[in-house]
This record gives structure tokens, C-alpha cells and sequence, in this order.
């Protein structure tokens, strides 16, 4: 295999990897208790036991995709980036104490990106969650978090 | 059995639960024509709803939902060629090519009376079997049910199509992941770096949201230019006598199949119905009519794969292993119903597994209706244009993970889920297996803890107990089997050659 693919193949694994030897060093963090309490396994033992398993099955994955190469996958489209970045300010905005609005941003962003330019169905979907709020609200008594604009909502309840 | 075949039978009774299975069974219909929209997807946007309802209503809207959209993933598998659902992907080889050539009717009636003949006899042996298996049950210790999770673990090594050390790799990181948060028995932090929402752990729905519902919304982003043309069906009927004839031994072995495949820990209804379509053209006497309109291969496909819905529910009520993706979020929501699956839910929850078997099996006679009388219907509701479709389910998905615990920790989760589950399929990483993992990592952890506890440190003392070491032998079958079997046909092929080469 070629060093670039085998790079581009091996990251994901390599990521996963890295990720269950900072798991690994992590139990090191966990109190032990004595004996009487752990009965028999103290709270770090299982995690290491399951991080030691996840880094034997990386190196297996990792010389059967030396000899097997997976296919490589077909380009990302420009737009799966867009939606992703409109998932990132969706969780800024949810940061910010912004729910309903979060909300609305992605169901009408969601839609401009994906190509619908219809004025009244992107009005519907700017509605749609505040529709659904106010149906959970007072069909399952889900409280949502305050922001300015579900305030509103709330004063006039 | 007898006792909750007829409760089961007096539930149906209850006009209110009638009500729910019908407009379950609808609804995951819809689901399960809408490509994309799977059962397990279906069950997990459920879920967060559920857990407002009383456990009855909550497991026969998971349960129906899950019945539904598998059968209704033949509907657009013939009628648009594309599968509602991974588990009609061996549909859509027959069933198309013969609507095609005019006989959508005739397709999809044979779908649905496969399905319908499938799903009642799975139910029937669910009946029959769950409440025999949970009996076996008594005679486990805390090694026997180590022993089985790890087994049910090692089934994950065949799911999906990827290499099976990276669908183990998930499923011990959805074991790992099931360590987060204040150790049960000891009350030591693992995990939480500081944060209290961490403290209870890692939720079930929120991380089952992510990965079925917003990976999916991901995934669909790049497909937007994917067009769906629905095939025209004067109305579709009943088989005639002549395909009954033709289709009822395919039918009875699909059934077996599907049955014995949901049975087994992990594997679901997608593998039942790929087994069963090969063993049908196999044993067919018209080989070469497969791929090209033959009904045996609709019959086998949509039999095997809801002959798996009931089949997977066995292990799940007898034993708390799922049988299947989706029965792994019916257990999700059983255990956050508070209800532990296992022999005592046989003894203590009569009226609950009773409701569950009213409702499967009035979903699967409900078939019947929506697949002979609706499929026109139905099938165009895989018009609605995903750019609005696709963001309600979003918005569904991002309230139904808050709606739980009311925690905007649980979105972060849900919405962090859907972009590792969207790279895990891309990467070919089973997500079902994350999950799966999730669900039993706890069961495996307090198992193991019992066992070391009961042997005082010996842990080597479980192998001396009968069970455990069949689940432990039948765990190094199911991980070494699939690669000797590989070897020694290939010896035997290379053996061949040499012998042609020879003579």
C-alpha cells in the first residue's frame, strides 16, 4: 500500500488508538478502595481491562487493512461541511443559552443549505419548533431552558 | 404460557391499548418506508416518549414500532427499488425487477403474507420459548450471565459489513463508554473529569439518538441529489393459490431462519433476511429466476426478517441480551422503565410481556391491511422532499434528547454522538455495535465484579462451571469459526486445483 493511503487508512485507527491509551492512563486517576469494598475488582481494573482489548483489536484492524485494503470512500460533499458547521454554531448557540433559537437556525439552515427556496415551507419549518415546544410543554410538561424569546413564551403561560 | 396467551388475548380488550398498537403500528410504517428511517432509528426517537408513558404502553410502542417498519421497508423496496430498511435490502433484488414487469400487486401481496406468516409464528414462539429460556435462567450465577454478554459481545464481530476487529473495537468502546460516571459499587468517579453531569454516566438516549438519528441526518446530506421514482400498482392482492404452492416451503424455512437468527445475540433481522434469500436460491428448482422477478425470493427475504422481530425478542426478555439492534433499545427502555429483564419479569410482569404479545401479533395481522390496502399510500410518502423531512427529524431528535432528563448535557451528547457515528460508518465501524456495547457494559462489569467476588479472586474457577463454559466455547466459535471455516475451503479449493492440475 501506498504510504498516503496507508496514512488516510490508518488514522481512524490510530485515533481510536490514542484514545484508549488516554483512557488507559486515565484509570491511573481512579481511586482504589480497600478491599472489603472492591470485592475483588478494584474500579480501575475493568476500564483497563476493556482499554487493553480496544489497543490488541486496533493493531489486529490495522495489519488486516495492510493486507486487505478497504475501498477508498467516495469525496465528502461540500455541503455534509456546511451542515456540520451548522451543527458547531447550533451548540454555540444552545451554549449561549439560546435553545429556540438554536432550534429554528438549523431547521431553516438545514433546509437553505439543502436546496429548498420556498418562502412558505421554510416559514413552516421556522415554526416547527415552536410548534413542538409548546406541544411538549403542555402535552408531556418538559420544561425547556429559558432563554429571551421562550421567556416570552413562558410570561404569557 | 397458556396463562399469558390468554392474558396477552385480554389485553387486546382494553379498547386503549388497542388504539396505541394501531397508531404505533402506523406510524412505524411510516418509518419504515421513509429510506433513511429505520426501525432501531424509529425505536430510538421513541424512546425519550416512552419514558412518560406506564411501562405497558411504553414497550408496545417500541415493540410495534419495531414489528411495523420492518415490515414496511418491502413496500418502497418494490414499488421504488429502494429498501425502508437494511432489512429489506434482499427485497428490493426480486421484488423490483417483478413490479417491474407489471406485477407490483402481485409483489407486494406476496411480501406481505410473508410477513404477516413470519411475524405471528415468531410471535407464537416467543410465546413458547422466552418463558422456557427465562426458566433455564434460574440455574445462572453471576458467571453464567458473564459469561453470556461476553458472548453476546462476540456475536458483534459479524455485524455489518466491516472487518470484524473494528466491530469489536465499537463494542468495547460502548463498554468502555458504559464505565462513565460514579461507580455503582465503590462510588469512585471514572471518567467524569469534574463535570456533575457525567456523575450518572453516559445516557442510553441521547447516545442512541445520536447515532441513529443525527449520524443518519449527516449521512443524508450527502445523497441530496438521489431521485426516487415510484413504480405504478393497479391495487395490490392476495397470492393466488398457485404462489402459495410455489412460496410455502421457501416461506416455512425463511421463518426458521429468521427465527433462529434473532435468536442469537446481536444479529438481527438484516442477516436473517440475506441468509434466508441465499439459502432460497439455493435449494430452488428456478435458480436462474433470481435477481429477476422470482417470488421465492421476496417471500424468503420479508418472512426471514420479521420471523426475526419476535426471535430477538426471546433473549432480550429472557436473559437482558438484545437479539438485535432494535431489541437492544427496546431493553434501553425496559431498564429505564425500571424493569429488569431476566426470569423474574415472567413471574413479577405478566401483564406487561402479555401486552407485548397482544400487540405484536395484532401488528403483524394489521399487515395484512396497510400492506394490501395502503402500500399505494405509503409509498409516496418517500416523496417528501428531504430538505424539509430531514430537519424536523433533527428537531425531533435534538427534543427528545433533552426531553428525558430536561438537560442540554444530553443534546451536546446527542449531537457529539452524530458526528462519531457519521464517521464510524464512514470509517467502517459498526455504530449498532457501540451500541450494543453500551447497553450490556454494564451488565458485563457487575457480572465480572460477582464472579471475582464469588470465587475470592480466582476468577479461573468459572471455567469449571458447566454453562459459563459452553457460552465461553461458544464465544471462540463465534470469533474463530467464520476464519477456520475461511482456511479450510480454501484448502479444500487449493486441494482441488492441485487435483485437476494432476489428472
Amino acid at each position: 500500500m501506498q504510504p498516503s493511503r496507508l496514512v488516510r487508512h490508518s488514522g481512524p485507527l490510530l485515533a481510536a488508538g490514542l484514545l484508549a491509551i488516554l483512557a488507559f492512563v486515565q484509570t491511573y486517576t481512579f481511586k482504589s478502595v480497600p478491599a472489603i469494598l472492591a470485592r475483588g475488582l478494584q474500579p480501575a481494573t475493568f476500564p483497563r481491562l476493556v482499554t487493553g482489548l480496544i489497543l490488541i483489536l486496533a493493531v489486529i484492524a490495522f495489519i488486516h487493512d495492510l493486507r486487505r485494503p478497504p475501498a477508498p470512500g467516495e469525496a465528502l460533499p461540500k455541503v455534509l461541511f456546511s451542515t456540520t458547521l451548522l451543527l458547531v454554531i447550533f451548540s454555540a448557540l444552545l451554549a449561549s443559552n439560546l435553545f429556540l433559537i438554536a432550534l429554528i437556525t438549523v431547521t431553516v439552515g438545514t433546509a437553505l443549505l439543502w436546496g429548498e427556496r420556498r418562502v412558505l415551507v421554510l416559514t413552516a419549518l421556522a415554526l416547527s419548533p415552536v410548534i413542538a415546544i409548546v406541544l411538549f410543554d403542555i402535552g408531556l410538561e418538559v420544561r425547556f431552558p429559558r432563554s429571551p424569546l421562550l421567556n416570552l413564551y413562558y410570561e404569557w403561560r | 404460557m397458556t396463562d399469558l396467551l390468554m392474558s396477552g388475548l385480554s389485553a387486546l380488550a382494553d379498547p386503549s391499548l388497542l388504539l396505541l398498537i394501531v397508531v404505533t403500528t402506523l406510524a412505524g410504517t411510516v418509518i419504515g418506508v421513509l429510506p433513511g428511517l429505520s426501525g432501531t432509528t424509529g425505536a430510538a426517537l421513541a424512546l425519550p416518549f416512552t419514558l412518560t408513558m406506564d411501562p405497558v404502553s411504553a414497550v408496545v410502542v417500541l415493540a410495534t414500532i419495531y414489528g411495523s417498519s420492518t415490515f414496511a421497508g418491502c413496500i418502497t423496496a418494490i414499488l421504488i427499488n429502494t429498501p425502508g430498511t437494511s432489512a429489506s435490502a434482499t427485497t428490493c433484488l426480486d421484488g423490483y425487477p417483478l413490479a417491474k414487469k407489471g406485477e407490483a400487486g402481485r409483489a407486494i401481496g406476496i411480501a406481505t403474507l410473508s410477513s404477516c406468516f413470519g411475524g405471528v409464528v415468531s410471535v407464537i414462539f416467543l410465546l413458547f420459548a422466552a418463558p422456557m429460556l427465562a426458566g433455564i435462567a434460574y440455574e445462572f450465577g453471576p458467571p453464567e450471565y458473564f459469561a453470556l454478554s461476553i458472548f453476546g459481545l462476540s456475536m458483534l464481530a459479524t455485524i455489518g459489513g466491516g472487518s470484524a476487529a473494528k466491530n469489536l473495537m465499537a463494542g468495547a468502546f460502548g463498554v468502555l463508554l458504559s464505565t462513565v460516571g460514579v461507580h455503582m459499587m465503590t462510588g469512585t468517579e471514572r471518567y467524569t473529569f469534574g463535570t456533575s453531569a457525567l456523575y450518572d454516566g453516559i445516557g442510553f438516549v441521547p447516545v442512541m439518538i445520536g447515532l441513529f438519528g443525527i449520524a443518519e441526518f449527516l449521512r443524508q446530506s450527502t445523497e441530496l441529489g438521489l431521485k426516487r421514482e415510484v413504480l405504478g400498482m393497479k391495487a395490490a392482492r392476495l397470492p393466488t393459490w398457485a404462489d402459495i404452492r410455489q412460496i410455502k416451503n421457501t416461506v416455512l424455512r425463511a421463518t426458521g431462519i429468521g427465527t433462529f437468527v434473532g435468536v442469537l445475540p446481536a444479529e438481527g433481522a438484516t442477516i436473517a433476511s440475506m441468509i434466508s434469500y441465499n439459502e432460497a436460491r439455493r435449494t430452488s428448482k428456478n435458480k436462474d429466476a433470481f435477481g429477476k422477478g422470482a417470488i421465492e425470493g421476496i417471500a424468503a427475504s420479508e418472512a426471514a426478517n420479521n420471523s426475526a422481530v419476535g426471535g430477538s425478542l426471546v433473549p432480550t426478555l429472557a436473559l437482558g441480551i438484545p437479539g438485535s439492534p432494535t431489541a437492544a433499545i427496546i431493553l434501553a427502555g425496559l431498564l429505564a422503565q425500571g424493569v429488569q429483564p431476566g426470569p423474574t419479569l415472567f413471574n413479577e410482569q405478566g401483564h406487561l410481556l402479555s401486552a407485548l404479545f397482544a400487540a405484536l401479533l395484532v401488528g403483524n395481522l394489521l399487515f395484512l391491511v396497510i400492506g394490501l390496502g395502503g402500500a399505494r399510500f405509503y409509498a409516496r410518502i418517500t416523496q417528501i422532499p428531504v430538505p424539509i423531512l430531514w430537519p424536523l427529524v433533527f428537531l425531533f431528535s435534538i427534543i427528545g434528547a433533552y426531553a428525558i432528563r430536561q438537560s442540554v448535557f444530553d443534546v451536546y451528547v446527542a449531537v457529539a454522538f452524530g458526528v462519531i457515528g457519521f464517521l464510524m460508518q464512514r470509517y467502517g465501524f459498526s455504530v449498532v455495535s457501540l451500541a450494543i456495547g453500551l447497553v450490556l457494559g454494564v451488565m458485563v462489569e457487575q457480572r465480572l465484579g460477582q464472579s471475582v467476588a464469588m470465587y475470592n479472586g480466582n476468577w479461573l474457577l468459572m471455567f469449571t462451571r458447566p454453562i459459563a463454559l459452553v457460552f465461553f466455547a461458544l464465544t471462540l466459535l463465534s470469533l474463530f469459526g467464520p476464519m477456520v471455516s475461511s482456511r479450510l475451503k480454501r484448502k479444500k479449493a487449493l486441494a482441488r486445483t492441485l487435483h485437476h492440475t494432476r489428472t
